[in-house]
């Protein structure tokens, strides 16, 4: 009951997508391995801003000889992730020997179509079957028979197979090249505020300089969220000359003990030969500590380069205070900068 | 043989010459193996490496081989041997044979008489030429086996079945272990020859180090190899070293899949990429079983050559524990940890409230082909008892055959591979000949079972750090932190269903995943807490049981190889332990991560069995 109430509701909207696919450009085509083609359509929301994609799908699957056409709606997001999927009332999929699709078959091709995690998808067609157990019914028994069948709905191996493809294959980089390309300050902002890490890191990997000078408090504020490694990628991906600024320099002082090493490791890498303001120094200085060994000598090192007369008397207390030594490299830069200032730095250890 | 021979008449000649005589001849030192394999799994528990028929239910062809004997008469027989399926069924014995001598088959078939290994008496023989050519006929093709054989013709000797007593006289006999050759001194010896040893041997050669790499088995790439058929497992080039893993990329397969044909596991990859390597010396065939410390620092480890039993040292600087099972560390007195934390030691969630010695087990794995003609099986009356329930209708037993969940996988191991091979046989037998559906597999034939067990976890050697479980959920990185592991925390557990089967005996497991960030495990896992130069790659390291559920997968192994390998380098150009790394030259450790060891420009092909993760973008 509860399908038959699903299907018609089904009908309904995909009347009127349909109505507006004969009023709408499309924004671009994808051609199939097959030789067949689809069109993309890119869908907007109240404000006119870019939303995501839609596309009508028809493609020929043969399931052990038995051929027919798939006919399904597929929707993206921004940056080219699969969403859902819609059937076409009159047209359901269908599995060997014409069987329909049951609904657990629909929520299975679901969670296939949006997940990365699949081996199946990367065995070569071809070599999905094995003919050696042809006993089997499903047609794709032998040696890839277990990891393949526990991935997909029996039955349907091609199907899956094939839209899996479609889904994620090459119409994922037209999305986003599509996106990218759309780029506006707008829409910049509205990917920043989706709860969605992956949008984040396809913003990361497509900002140009500007757009990140433009952007940068939001990104970095994307920064003391994330998860992973994607405030390492975010630092490794920020212009070199952004690094000279105030607010960047600020954002690091007032984060850098809540950042996880790695991200640390790439900010100090990013500050090389990068003008420090006298806050930031002080900051490094002040994080020069026995419990730190493992970043003392890079931030010594990094504190060392265009080191005024106030920070280097700081450096000098701090160091011997806390009785951290100083790596060969570092302790000969330290008499160089000394040679003009003339400290006292006898007490100083040498590693 | 010839060595033995010689060194036997050394020790008997002149005046000796009219004395009593007893002759022992080692059945793995055969000249010409015939069908016969040799199976070194369990020689630290029985003692040796012995043969054995490995036919899948096909007797296996003769094994031969020549015997001086010093003088001619009347000799009594014994032959090592042990009835291995008599522990679950009083039927007769599944591994049966014959020994003939010089032509004349004894009358009595051996492999019938008792459960453990013992001598059996095989009566009397007259030896009427100095050269006697000596043969094992198997009958039945399930796994008879021979350790050795010996001749007497003095009244007055019986040969012992006491291990100790018994290792006793063979080292007196052959004099083997009173005169270990050198190997030579090395800066770095490395033990299994798994992903993780062979990587480690790799890295450090690449950078400079002089490498002993000792593998007992004639192949490189442990549970890998076309022995085990163990697809590689988890990703590589992952933040924050992307470069690690190019190794895995170099040598690791190109296909995926367990138990499927030989070829996909490209053992010859392996192996030449470790013969191409003009600083690794490279000793197959060696199983190290013995350590000699002065004051918590190895300074040497000695193997025994599993075919002629020769005793080999390698002396060095610095030694890895790749062997998947921390013998190196347990001989040489390193802590270690067994079985399941409880709750209150981590303070784990995953971890169960009370201790207990549950491992993951091992696999026993296996498959058959079709041919174009009906094949038989033989109806074994040994098998375990099978009915429709308990039936399973596959051609294959992948991962998921798995046993010896709280057995001992060194003191029980042959226990354990035996019985994965009676329930593959058990099965089959119940298909072949009793099934309402056997016309189905009426053309199926075993092509493979595994002889080499696959092992998932043994012991896990401590080290300064103890990786666990929250350290991968929440996350936690450390500074120190290596090779990224990515695989879900993935653990093991009986089938509940199989259990019902079996009860106390189940070989089938269920797993249970947690995905996770990819996760740079902390050096200091790396190396063991009280054995100063001793460091480990492989699911022997520094963490708990749960997090062994994601480390053990062999790309990551692979890439604990690599760091290890590059941290032999750097302790020895530093001239320091890998403590001595951590605490001093980490900095030296993380630029040769950061560069990578293995060939980057080789197309990326180790896209199969990735697993599952949290991370949110590909890399590569
Ligand atoms: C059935 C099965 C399925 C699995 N599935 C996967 C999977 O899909 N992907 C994955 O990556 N991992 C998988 N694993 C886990 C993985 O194979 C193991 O954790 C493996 O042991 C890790 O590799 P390693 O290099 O530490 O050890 P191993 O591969 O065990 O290598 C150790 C080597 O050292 C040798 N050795 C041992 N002792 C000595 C000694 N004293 N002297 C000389 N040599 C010695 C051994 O013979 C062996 O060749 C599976 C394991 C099993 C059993």
């Amino acid at each position: 009951m509860r399908w038959l109430l699903a299907q018609i509701l089904l009908l309904l909207t995909l009347g009127s997508f349909q109505m507006r696919d004969h009023l709408e450009e499309p924004s671009f085509s994808i051609k199939l391995e097959d030789g067949g083609r689809f069109d993309v359509y890119a869908l907007k929301d109240g404000n006119g801003l870019l939303d995501g994609y839609r596309a009508h799908i028809k493609a020929p699957v043969c399931e052990d000889r038995l051929c027919y056409d798939v006919n399904v709606i597929f929707y993206w997001n921004l940056n080219g992730e699969f969403l859902r999927y819609e059937v076409l009332p009159h047209d359901p999929l269908t599995k060997m020997d014409h069987e329909p699709f049951l609904p657990e078959d629909y929520k299975k091709l679901q969670s296939i179509l949006t997940s990365q995690d699949l081996s199946f998808v990367n065995i070569p067609k071809d070599e999905l079957v094995t003919k050696s157990d042809s006993s089997e019914v499903d047609g794709y028994t032998g040696a890839t028979k277990l990891t393949v069948k526990k991935e997909v709905i029996e039955g349907a191996l091609y199907t899956c197979y094939t839209l899996w493809h479609i889904a994620n294959g090459t119409v994922v980089e037209s999305i986003k090249s599509h996106t990218k390309n759309a780029f506006s300050k707008e829409l910049i902002r509205k990917i920043i505020a989706q709860d969605n890490q992956t949008a984040h890191y396809f913003l990361i990997n497509n900002l140009n300089s500007s757009q990140f000078a433009e952007n940068l408090p939001e990104i970095l504020g994307l920064m003391t969220s994330s998860k992973g490694y994607f405030s390492k990628n975010t630092i490794e991906k920020i212009p070199k000359t952004l690094f000279s600024t105030e607010p960047l320099q600020d954002f690091i002082v007032a984060n850098y003990q809540e950042l996880d090493y790695y991200t640390q490791l790439a900010i100090l890498k990013k500050l090389d030969n990068q003008r420090q303001s006298g806050s930031l120094k002080q900051f490094f200085i002040g994080h020069i500590d026995p419990k730190n060994s493992f970043q003392n000598q890079k931030l010594i090192g990094l504190v060392l380069q265009n080191i005024g007369p106030e920070e280097f008397g700081l450096l000098v207390g701090q160091l011997q205070a806390t009785g951290v030594g100083v790596s060969e490299e570092n302790f000969q830069a330290l008499q160089q900068v000394n040679e003009q200032l003339k400290l006292n730095i006898s007490m100083i250890q040498k590693l | 043989m010839k060595k033995l021979t010689l060194l036997f008449l050394l020790s008997i000649c002149g005046a000796y010459a009219q004395k009593p005589t007893t002759v022992m001849v080692e059945a793995e030192s055969f000249k010409n193996k015939g069908g016969w394999v040799v199976d070194q799994q369990f020689m630290d528990v029985m003692g040796s490496s012995f043969l054995m028929a490995h036919g899948m239910g096909k007797p296996v062809a003769d094994a031969s081989t020549t015997v001086s004997f010093p003088s001619k008469g009347k000799y009594k027989v014994y032959v090592r041997t042990r009835n291995w399926s008599s522990q679950w069924s009083k039927k007769e014995a599944a591994g049966q044979f014959l020994l003939s001598v010089d032509g004349k088959t004894l009358p009595k078939t051996f492999g019938k008489d008792h459960a453990e290994w013992a001598w059996s008496e095989g009566g009397t023989v007259k030896i009427s030429k100095k050269e006697v050519i000596l043969s094992l006929k198997d009958l039945t093709g399930f796994n008879g086996r021979v350790d050795a054989i010996i001749f007497t013709n003095d009244p007055a000797f019986k040969p012992t079945n006491d291990v100790k007593a018994l290792s006793d006289f063979r080292n007196d006999y052959f004099g083997f272990d009173r005169n270990p050759k050198l190997a030579g001194d090395f800066d770095f010896v490395v033990v299994g020859g798994g992903m993780a040893g062979t990587c480690a041997a790799i890295a450090a050669a690449r950078n400079g180090v002089k490498v002993a790499l000792i593998q007992n088995r004639p192949v490189l790439g442990g549970n890998n190899s076309s022995e085990v058929r163990v697809h590689l497992g988890g990703r590589i080039n992952l933040e924050p070293y992307p470069a690690l893993g190019n190794l895995v990329n170099e040598i690791g397969p190109k296909e995926g899949g367990n138990a499927q044909p030989k070829d996909y596991y490209e053992d010859d990859k392996k192996m030449n990429a470790v013969l191409n390597e003009p600083n690794i010396s490279l000793f197959l065939n060696h199983h190290a079983n013995s350590v000699e410390t002065n004051n918590g620092t190895i300074e040497s480890v000695t193997a025994t050559n599993i075919e002629t039993g020769e005793r080999v040292i390698f002396k060095g600087a610095l030694f890895a524990d790749c062997t998947g099972d921390g013998t190196i560390g347990i001989l040489a007195g390193a802590e270690y940890m067994i079985g399941r934390e409880s709750q209150s030691v981590y303070g784990e969630p995953t971890a169960p409230e009370v201790a207990d010695n549950l491992t993951m087990g091992a696999s026993v794995q296996w498959f058959s082909e079709t041919k174009d003609t009906p094949a038989t099986f033989p109806d074994i009356q040994w098998a375990l008892p099978w009915d429709e329930e308990k039936s399973e209708e596959i051609t294959k037993g992948d991962w998921e055959w798995e046993t010896g969940m709280g057995l001992d996988m060194k003191l029980d191991f042959e226990q354990i591979r035996d019985y994965g091979m009676l329930a593959v046989y058990s099965n089959w037998n119940y298909l072949k000949n009793h099934s309402k559906n056997k016309e189905k597999f009426a053309k199926e034939s075993l092509r493979w079972v595994a002889f080499i067990a696959g092992k998932r976890e043994s012991v896990r050697l401590k080290g300064d750090y103890v990786l666990i479980e929250q350290d991968l959920t929440i996350p936690r990185v450390y500074p120190d932190g290596t090779a990224p592991t990515s695989w879900t925390i993935d653990l093991h557990y009986p089938d509940p269903e199989n259990s019902k089967l079996f009860p106390g005996a189940a070989f089938k497991s269920i797993a249970k995943h947690t995905k996770i960030y990819p996760y740079p495990i902390p050096f200091r896992c790396l190396y063991s807490k009280n054995i100063n130069n001793l460091m480990m790659a492989g699911r022997d390291i520094s963490v708990s049981h749960v997090a062994l559920g994601t480390v053990r997968v062999m790309r990551t192994t692979g890439m604990m190889g690599e760091v290890v390998g590059m941290a032999a380098s750097v302790c020895k150009k530093e001239n320091t332990t890998p403590r001595g790394l951590y605490q001093k030259h980490f900095d030296q450790l993380e630029a040769l991560m950061l560069k990578g060891v293995g060939d980057p420009t080789l197309p990326y092909i180790q896209g199969y069995n990735n697993g599952g993760t949290l991370m949110e973008i590909k890399k590569k």
